[in-house]
């Protein structure tokens, strides 16, 4: 068996608090659960559990366009082969206190034509590797101050290479100060959601700009295992729950907690192989494109 | 039978069309000369003879059968004199001949493309199944330990080499990529078809001499430059020949496989070969574009 990574964030638990940073909540909560006996009015069975309630913005999820209130597309529509893909890995691990990662520290590690040879719905998913895993929950403070993907690249991401997410091992793609601002809003209704898809997001433009193409963002993954020489591989983000609505009108939701893995690419025999199958993919591809 | 007295005169028509039909070679006349054009006896003789491999006498008489059937008519005599000095006769197809023998056709070569299109849309159905095996594939390659053997491993890759270009070539054809932009994106592009057999077939000698030439027009390239990249080596020539026209026919390896690999083996990308390079490989782009019929592209899915 290759080697596997999990790209999952864990939930860090300290007793039983859920240290995660402030703006987002979780609770976690050991529970005795009993049946009663209808007959005998005692409870008989009795078993432990857990019940965890948590934002779904939290840890390793993705982010739908629906976050924004557009949409495109039915979450609960999408195939399970949407979500294993291959992958891109981009190493720029650097100091991330100041500046945004910009175009051109990727730009050369990018190679343009893996996405664009392919239709989109075949493209790979391109994850960032910026090193901020490392202050998950150790040091939240410094793990919420990534200073988030510069307009350039979110624009060449959304406009030249369009893969069909984007993932990354930060709390979000845009600066993530913003990320407080949204506690701001507790109650919604309708004209609170027709009040998103009027405007705009300045504050989190990069995740408009993306969701708005319909390119979903993987955020929070835990890559500091991934080692340097890495840069292709197979990703499986699946969601941790599969919804379906018996009614006509869905719940709108916007984010679909997942586990990660990463298989990377195999450098042995079959590493030609897999290269031989992706010039052929390219070729069928855009033979019934 | 049908007392053909009774026949209206315009059932009698009818038949005398179908008649003229009923050979091959009266039908390959018809074919030809449904443009509307006219055309000399002997074009069409020739042309049918050649095609057929009859010979041109019988041609001939089939060519007088439809003129008696009022099928082809006189129209008028060429402008250019014929063999004997004499300026030849011209035929056409009769106007209503012309109109009954077009509709006819389109009729039938409007199902012949319907069933083509079908065609297509099944292959594109095999086409699409194969990528989901080659999805397949890919996967377990990726999650497969190593106790794949050896010899397994090597047969795909012998099967993915041999249909790789192929597969190539019909995408080229269907939908023509992105023109060329830079000199590294040319130069994979002319190692890949100079690699190709099945594409190299596609480009004569001729055809290849006329593409170097157009993108040396093209890219202003001074022939003393390219010379050396195509293989001409020899000063002598080099003065001799102050046209790549010249040049490419002199050469003593002038089969396109072994021009493209002496320019792909020989080129530095620098500004002024750059510029060439990338002319020639959208000319060769454009080329196989325009070649490839759809009968090709049916032959190359089929026959995979």
């Amino acid at each position: 068996m290759r080697k596997i990574y999990d790209l999952t964030a864990p939930i860090c638990l300290e007793n039983d608090v859920v240290r995660i940073p402030k703006p987002k909540s979780a609770e976690i909560s050991l529970e005795l659960i009993g049946h009663d006996l209808l007959l005998s009015g005692t409870k008989l069975f009795k078993y432990l559990s857990n019940s965890i309630k948590f934002e779904v913005h939290l840890g390793t999820h993705i982010d739908l366009p629906t976050t924004f209130a557009y949409q495109s597309v039915d979450p609960f529509k999408i195939p399970v082969d949407f979500f294993i893909r291959e992958a891109h890995v981009i190493h720029v691990e650097r100091d991330y206190s100041k500046k945004s990662l910009t175009l051109d520290e990727v730009k050369d590690k990018i190679d343009l034509k893996e996405f664009t040879e392919l239709p989109r719905e075949r493209r790979p998913a391109l994850l960032f590797k910026t090193g901020m895993s490392r202050y998950w929950c150790y040091d939240n403070q410094k793990y919420m101050n990534f200073p988030g993907l510069s307009k350039s690249l979110i624009e060449f991401i959304a406009y030249e290479l369009e893969p069909p997410f984007i993932g990354i091992d930060a709390i979000s793609i845009d600066r993530t100060i913003e990320h407080r601002s949204l506690s701001l809003y507790t109650n919604i209704d309708e004209e609170f959601i027709n009040l998103l898809r009027m405007q705009e997001y300045t504050a989190l433009l990069g995740h408009d700009i993306l969701l708005r193409k319909n390119i979903y963002i993987l955020e929070n993954l835990d890559m500091r295992e991934i080692p340097s020489d890495v840069s292709r591989g197979l990703l499986i983000a699946l969601p941790l729950f599969r919804f379906t609505s018996l009614t006509e009108k869905s719940v709108m939701i916007t984010a679909l907690p997942c586990r990660a893995i990463f298989i990377p690419e195999p450098k042995d025999s079959f590493n030609e192989i897999i290269k031989k199958l992706r010039t052929l993919e390219k070729e069928l591809s855009g033979i019934i494109e | 039978m049908t007392n053909l007295k009774l026949v209206s005169k315009r059932s009698k028509r009818l038949f005398t069309y179908f008649k003229a039909l009923g050979n091959p070679i009266r039908f390959l006349i018809i074919y030809e000369m449904l443009d509307g054009r006219p055309y000399t006896k002997n074009e069409i003789v020739d042309y049918v003879s050649v095609l057929t491999e009859v010979p041109k006498t019988t041609v001939d008489r089939h060519f007088r059968t439809l003129l008696k059937y009022g099928i082809v008519r006189t129209a008028g005599k060429s402008a250019r004199d014929g063999e004997k000095g004499r300026k030849p006769l011209l035929y056409v197809l009769s106007v209503d001949s012309l109109a009954f023998y077009a509709n006819l056709f389109t009729y039938l070569l409007e199902g012949i493309t319907d069933k083509r299109a079908k065609l297509i849309e099944k292959s594109l159905d095999d086409v699409k199944a194969l990528l989901n095996i080659v999805d397949d594939v890919k996967l377990k390659l990726y999650l497969a330990s190593h106790d794949v053997g050896d010899e397994i491993i090597s047969n795909l890759s012998k099967a993915l080499d041999s249909c790789v270009p192929i597969f190539s070539l019909v995408r080229e054809a269907v939908r023509p990529r992105t023109f060329v932009a830079d000199c590294e994106n040319a130069l994979e592009l002319l190692n890949k078809i100079s690699a190709n057999q099945v594409i190299l077939r596609k480009i004569s000698a001729d055809k290849m001499r006329e593409l170097l030439y157009v993108a040396h027009i093209e890219s202003n390239t001074p022939p003393e430059k390219l010379g050396p990249l195509l293989g001409i080596v020899y000063e002598a020539k080099l003065a001799e020949h102050h046209d790549l026209w010249d040049m490419v026919g002199t050469a003593r390896h002038n089969d396109p496989a072994t021009i493209l690999k002496t320019l792909t083996d020989n080129i530095k990308c620098t500004e002024a070969e750059a510029s060439y390079l990338i002319s020639l490989a959208n000319n060769i782009i454009r080329y196989l574009s325009s070649s490839i019929t759809n009968q090709d592209l049916i032959r190359l899915i089929l026959t995979f």
